[in-house]
């Protein structure tokens, strides 16, 4: 994984700071369906921040709130310290930059970057000068005089977003902007993107389902399912530490092992039983308490190795399954063998390669670990763990 | 034979596409021979058209150059036309163009409004608030028009409401037989058409791009005036061909609710037919306002092409 970022904010922000956004407690309901559940969350000011969550999760509904067309049901939204939950869309210091563009079709590419500027209190030339800064922000000020429709998509998703940055808005939000592009586009946007959002200094708050994109871009990101917010944290710390196994799932590959909790005896490290019966230390926990007894061992495919005999069992610092190869699956730069292990649970190791000799289906091998590359999540997951990550 | 010319051409180059050539031929010949289908789909309608539509235009254009009408004699003359500019009757003219507009700019005022709504704010009532649009025009025209005289009579409806609730006390005389009432019930009644063809330009409007104006600071109005209205002009000039010319036209309205001082050129010319039997003139008047329609009509159109306007994305 390569990712781009700049020096990265921690979980929580500091205090006595006004953030760019704030949402405090944010309900919305549409009619009996809670799209958005008591979600509280900051964005300070030039940072980069990700709803990242499946379709319906309520990251549109949350975004368009914060843009002023869904008003919510209950809950605080401030804006550069300012309540704003109530501003009509025209009122507010936030811009969207919609998932389908939305460019206004008989304009000029410059006259849709303008038309933000005008609607404002500049004198004419600083408005030219403003559109020609965006414009050559995101390389398409030699398209300045062409219609939307004489225009691809990447260049177009150019101009919406020279539109919603040539405002400096406190809050530039971004709804799956790349969404509608190739793979290949896709990526050098993200890149490109990430650049301009440097560059210009503006909060984003970027709405997407696309986890890998959320990694690369975000300095934090909060994941959402079913309306509710389950982490907020920095990339590494959701992709290393998810506090839920909702988290641990959609964040990257992942492998969960249903485990028993033993004891919390050498803390902070915590002792679990695999489900073949051995026990073995964990590295770091999400959500585990004094009462916890099962719980999930999250390990990710990169993270195990594979060896021919079992780990010395006086080395505390590896874990490892028995297990029997059940596939082989050659993905171009990476080798994926997936695995039947001792006491049920289905494994996947992922690396450029394995140095075992005759690595096909049946061969019974060893997926081994390292303890500190080990996470344990509480199994179930309740409305108090959620709202406690938030906070 | 081009196709022809050219397979042969390569039949010389390329042996192998013998077959190809071949089938180029064919078809080259089955195309002339179909040629003439959608001629013959469209002949009956163009038919009826030129008979019962060409044909009596074409007899009013000769009666409006003869003396026919009142010495019996085919002669050709300028005479009806003469008549037919005649200071009482330019009167009237300019009253119809001055009503007609009134109605216009009251029906794109109200009918603006209305069709965005439908089209974009009221969901699952869209397609029952069109059928009843649609169900008001369906009404007999006679029916709606008499229907109207029973609200705006001097014992009607609205005069007795307002003496009972107090707001006036003797009834108000300016409702029916008016100028107000000729516009009030032209309004009413293409209401219709003015709203459908502007429903169906807002239809094309994706309704994100009307967010996105507001979310880059536009009020309401500053969005009709420099997106709505912009992705809307063409269907602005059609609602204005559809609904002008008829307006302009309608000879019941003014005839049943227009009074002395409400009557419009087409109440003249009917007045010319049926009752003074003066039918060179009535065709000459029939003429010129068919004339100045079409110059409407051919100046809308170039107002909208001239602005290339496009409403596809």
């Amino acid at each position: 994984m390569s990712r781009i970022k700049s020096p990265s904010p921690t979980g929580d922000p500091p205090p006595r700071r006004t953030s760019a956004l704030e949402l405090v407690g944010i309900t919305k309901r549409f009619g009996d369906v809670t799209a958005v559940d008591r979600i509280s969350l900051r964005v300070e000011p030039g940072e980069f921040f990700s709803l990242l969550g499946p379709s319906g999760c309520g990251k549109s509904t949350t975004l368009r709130m914060i843009a002023g067309f869904e008003e919510p049901t209950s809950g605080r939204l401030l804006l550069n310290g300012q309540e704003g939950s109530r501003l009509p869309p025209f009122k507010r210091s936030t811009n969207l930059v919609f998932q389908s563009y939305a460019l206004f079709p008989h304009m000029t590419v410059r006259d849709n970057v303008a038309y933000g500027p005008r609607r404002s209190r500049l004198s004419r030339n600083e408005v030219t000068a403003r559109v020609e800064e965006a414009l050559r922000t995101v390389k398409m000020w030699e398209f300045a005089d062409r219609l939307p429709r004489a225009l691809s998509g990447g260049q177009r998703q150019r101009v919406a977003l020279a539109r919603g940055l040539v405002n400096r808005p406190a809050v530039l939000l971004l709804d799956e902007p790349l969404g509608a592009l190739d793979l290949k586009l896709r990526r050098e946007m993200q890149i490109e993107l990430k650049e301009i959002q440097r560059q210009v200094g503006i909060s984003f708050v970027y709405v997407t389902h696309d986890q890998e994109e959320a990694l690369t871009l975000s300095d934090r990101i909060a994941v959402m399912n079913r309306g509710r917010i389950e982490q907020i944290a920095p990339p590494e710390e959701i992709f290393n530490r998810p506090a839920t196994r909702f988290c641990a799932d959609f964040i990257g590959e992942a492998n969960l092992v249903p485990v028993e909790v033993n004891s919390r005896s050498d803390a902070p490290r915590v002792n679990v039983t695999l489900p073949d019966g051995t026990r073995v230390m964990v590295g770091t926990t999400s959500g585990i308490t004094s009462d916890t007894r099962r719980a999930t061992l999250v390990l990710r495919p990169s993270r195990i190795s594979l060896a021919g005999s079992a780990p010395d069992p006086a080395d505390t610092t590896t874990g490892g399954f028995r297990g029997r190869v059940r596939r082989v699956i050659f993905q171009g730069s990476v080798v994926r063998v997936d695995l039947d292990c001792d006491g049920g649970p289905h494994l996947s190791a992922a690396a450029a390669g394995f140095d075992i000799p005759d690595l096909e289906p049946g061969r019974e091998v060893w997926a081994t670990w390292r303890i500190e590359q080990s996470h344990l999540v509480g199994e179930t997951i309740s409305p108090s763990d959620t709202t406690g990550t938030t906070a | 034979m081009v196709d022809v010319g050219k397979s042969l051409e390569g039949l010389e180059h390329q042996p192998g596409d013998q077959e190809e050539a071949v089938l180029d031929i064919s078809y080259a010949g089955r195309g002339r021979r179909r040629r003439w289908i959608p001629y013959a789909f469209i002949s009956t309608p163009v038919g009826v058209l030129l008979t019962f539509f060409s044909g009596p235009l074409v007899l009013l254009a000769i009666y409006s150059f003869q003396r026919r009408s009142r010495t019996g004699d085919g002669s050709f003359t300028l005479a009806n036309y003469r008549a037919a500019v005649q200071p009482n009757i330019l009167h009237v003219a300019g009253t119809t163009f001055i009503l007609a507009s009134i109605s216009m700019v009251i029906l794109l005022v109200l009918a603006y409004p209305l069709a965005y709504f439908i089209a974009m704010k009221v969901g699952r009532w869209e397609v029952p608030l069109l059928l009843a649009l649609a169900l008001s025009d369906e009404l007999n025209p006679l029916i709606r028009i008499f229907g109207w005289r029973t609200i705006l009579a001097r014992n009607g409806l609205v005069n007795t409401v307002l003496q009972g609730i107090g707001i006036t006390h003797a009834p108000l005389d300016w409702l029916l037989f008016t100028r107000f009432s000729v516009v009030l019930v032209l309004t009413a009644s293409w209401m219709p058409y003015a709203v459908i063809p502007l429903y169906a330009a807002m239809k094309t409007i994706d309704p994100r791009v009307l967010e996105a104006s507001s979310d880059l600071g536009a009020g309401w109005f500053t969005t009709f005036r420099y997106v709505i209205f912009p992705l809307t002009a063409t269907g602005f000039v059609a609602t204005m061909v559809i609904v002008f010319i008829p307006i302009v036209s309608d000879f019941a309205t003014p005839g049943l609710v227009g009074g002395t001082s409400g009557r419009m050129l087409a109440s003249v010319i009917e007045d010319l037919f049926t009752r003074r039997g003066e039918w060179g003139v009535g065709s000459a008047l029939t003429f010129l306002l068919l004339v100045v329609s079409g110059l409407v009509v051919y100046l809308s159109y170039r107002i909208a092409r001239v602005r290339n306007l496009d409403t596809s994305s």
